[in-house]
C-alpha cells in the first residue's frame, strides 16, 4: 500500500508538509487545496438556499468537483517530484535527458490543467450561488470565486511554466482560457 | 523503452503504458508506482475502510493489467483508471450487503449505511434510464467522466455558463424518477 495520501492529513499535517524544506508538495498541491476549499463553500451556499430549486444540484455538483480535486493534492506533488528527478538526472545522455525532462513537465502539466479546469468550474458554480442562492451565502460565494480564481491562475501559470511552450501547446492554450473565464466570472461577481 | 537504465519517472503516462503493453515488468512497477496514490485517494473518497480500500487497491491493478489492451488513448490513463477505481468501490460497497450480517452494532451499522449507499445506487442508476439522452449523456460527462463544463460547452455547443444550471435541471428529473421509484430522495446534493 501507498504511504499516506497527503489529502488524509490533518490541515496541521498538510500545511507542515508544504512549509518543509522538501520541494514538493507546492504551489500546484497548494491549489488544488485551494479550488476544494472554494467548491466546498459552493456547496455550502446552494445547501443553505432551500428556496432555489437548483440548489440541491449545485451542491452536487460543487461536490463532484471537490472530490475529483482532492487526489490532485497528492497528484501533483507527485509530478511535480518526478519533473524534479528527471532535471536532477545527470548519467541520462544529453538527447534522452531532454526528452525525459519534457516528458516528466507534461506530465506535471496535466495534473495542473486538472486543476485549472476544476477552478473554472467552481467559480462558474460560485456565480450561481451568488446570483440565485439564498442572499445569506452571497459573500461565502464571492470568496468561493476569489479562492476558485487564483488557484486557477496559478494553475495555468504551472501549466505555461511545465510546458514551456505557453498557449502554442494545446493544453497551454486551455489553462490559459480556464484563467480568463475564472477571472471573468469574479470580475462579473466584483470583490 | 527497453533500456536497462530508463529513468521512469521523466517517462510520460502514455509511454508507460505502451511499455506494459510491450511486456515491460520495469513498466508496470511504475505504473502501479505512479497511480497507486491516486488509487487510494479515490477508494478512501468513497469511505472505504482500509481493508476494503486495500482490496480495491488490489483489484484495480489487476483489472488493468488484464485489460489495458481496451484503452483506446494511452493518455487517457489517469480518467480510466479513475473510472475504473470508482466502479470497483461501488462493487466492493455491494460486496457488503451479500456478507452476512454481524454480531458487533458497530460493524452492523456501517453495513446498515453501505445497504443504504447501494440501494440508492441501484435506484439512481434505474432512475437515469428514464431520462433523455441528453440529459443523460450531460450527467455522465460531468460526473462520470469528469468533463469540465468547458469542455462539455464545446462538445456540445453551449456556453460553459449555463451548463450548470442544464446539469441541475437534469438532476432534478432524476431526483423525480428517483422518488418515484424508491419514495424519499437521498440526501440534500446526492446526485
Amino acid at each position: 500500500m501507498a504511504a499516506e495520501d497527503l489529502s488524509a492529513l490533518s490541515l496541521t499535517g498538510l500545511l507542515d508538509e508544504l512549509a518543509s524544506e522538501s520541494p514538493a508538495p507546492a504551489s500546484g498541491s497548494a491549489a488544488a487545496v485551494a479550488v476544494a476549499m472554494a467548491a466546498a463553500l459552493v456547496e455550502m451556499g446552494a445547501r443553505r438556499s432551500p428556496g432555489w430549486e437548483d440548489a440541491m444540484g449545485v451542491a452536487a455538483q460543487a461536490r463532484s468537483i471537490r472530490q475529483r480535486t482532492v487526489p490532485l493534492v497528492q497528484a501533483d506533488a507527485d509530478a511535480y517530484a518526478a519533473s524534479l528527478a528527471a532535471l536532477a538526472a545527470e548519467e541520462t545522455a544529453a538527447e534522452g535527458r531532454d526528452e525525459a525532462i519534457a516528458n516528466a513537465l507534461a506530465g506535471a502539466a496535466d495534473v495542473a490543467l486538472d486543476i485549472a479546469r476544476a477552478g473554472t468550474d467552481a467559480a462558474y458554480l460560485a456565480e450561481l450561488v451568488a446570483d440565485r442562492g439564498d442572499p445569506s451565502g452571497r459573500d461565502d460565494a464571492q470568496a468561493a470565486a476569489v479562492l476558485a480564481e487564483a488557484a486557477t491562475r496559478v494553475a495555468a501559470a504551472l501549466v505555461a511554466a511545465n510546458l514551456m511552450t505557453g498557449e502554442s501547446d494545446e493544453r497551454g492554450s486551455a489553462a490559459a482560457s480556464c484563467a480568463r473565464s475564472a477571472a471573468m466570472v469574479r470580475d462579473r461577481m466584483g470583490e | 523503452m527497453t533500456g536497462t537504465a530508463m529513468d521512469w519517472a521523466a517517462v510520460s503516462d502514455a509511454e508507460v503504458v505502451r511499455a506494459c503493453r510491450a511486456g515491460e515488468d520495469a513498466a508496470w512497477r511504475e505504473l502501479v508506482e505512479r497511480f497507486s496514490r491516486y488509487v487510494y485517494a479515490i477508494a478512501r473518497a468513497h469511505r472505504l475502510d482500509e481493508s476494503d480500500a486495500e482490496d480495491v487497491f488490489q483489484e484495480t491493478f489487476t483489472r488493468i493489467y488484464e485489460h489495458l489492451g481496451r484503452l483506446r488513448d494511452d493518455d487517457a490513463i489517469r480518467p480510466w483508471i479513475g473510472q475504473l477505481t470508482r466502479r470497483l468501490c461501488i462493487d466492493r460497497l455491494r460486496a457488503a450487503v451479500r456478507d452476512p450480517v454481524p454480531d458487533d452494532s458497530e460493524e452492523r451499522g456501517e453495513l446498515d449505511r453501505r445497504m443504504i449507499a447501494v440501494d440508492e445506487a441501484v435506484s439512481v442508476q434505474e432512475a437515469l434510464r428514464t431520462l433523455s439522452a441528453d440529459c443523460r449523456e450531460i450527467l455522465d460527462r460531468f460526473f462520470c467522466r469528469d468533463q469540465s463544463y468547458n469542455t462539455i460547452g464545446e462538445l456540445l455547443d453551449l456556453p460553459p455558463g449555463t451548463i450548470a444550471s442544464r446539469i441541475s435541471r437534469c438532476l432534478g428529473k432524476l431526483r423525480t424518477a428517483y422518488e418515484g421509484r424508491s419514495g424519499p430522495a437521498p440526501a440534500s446534493g446526492e446526485a
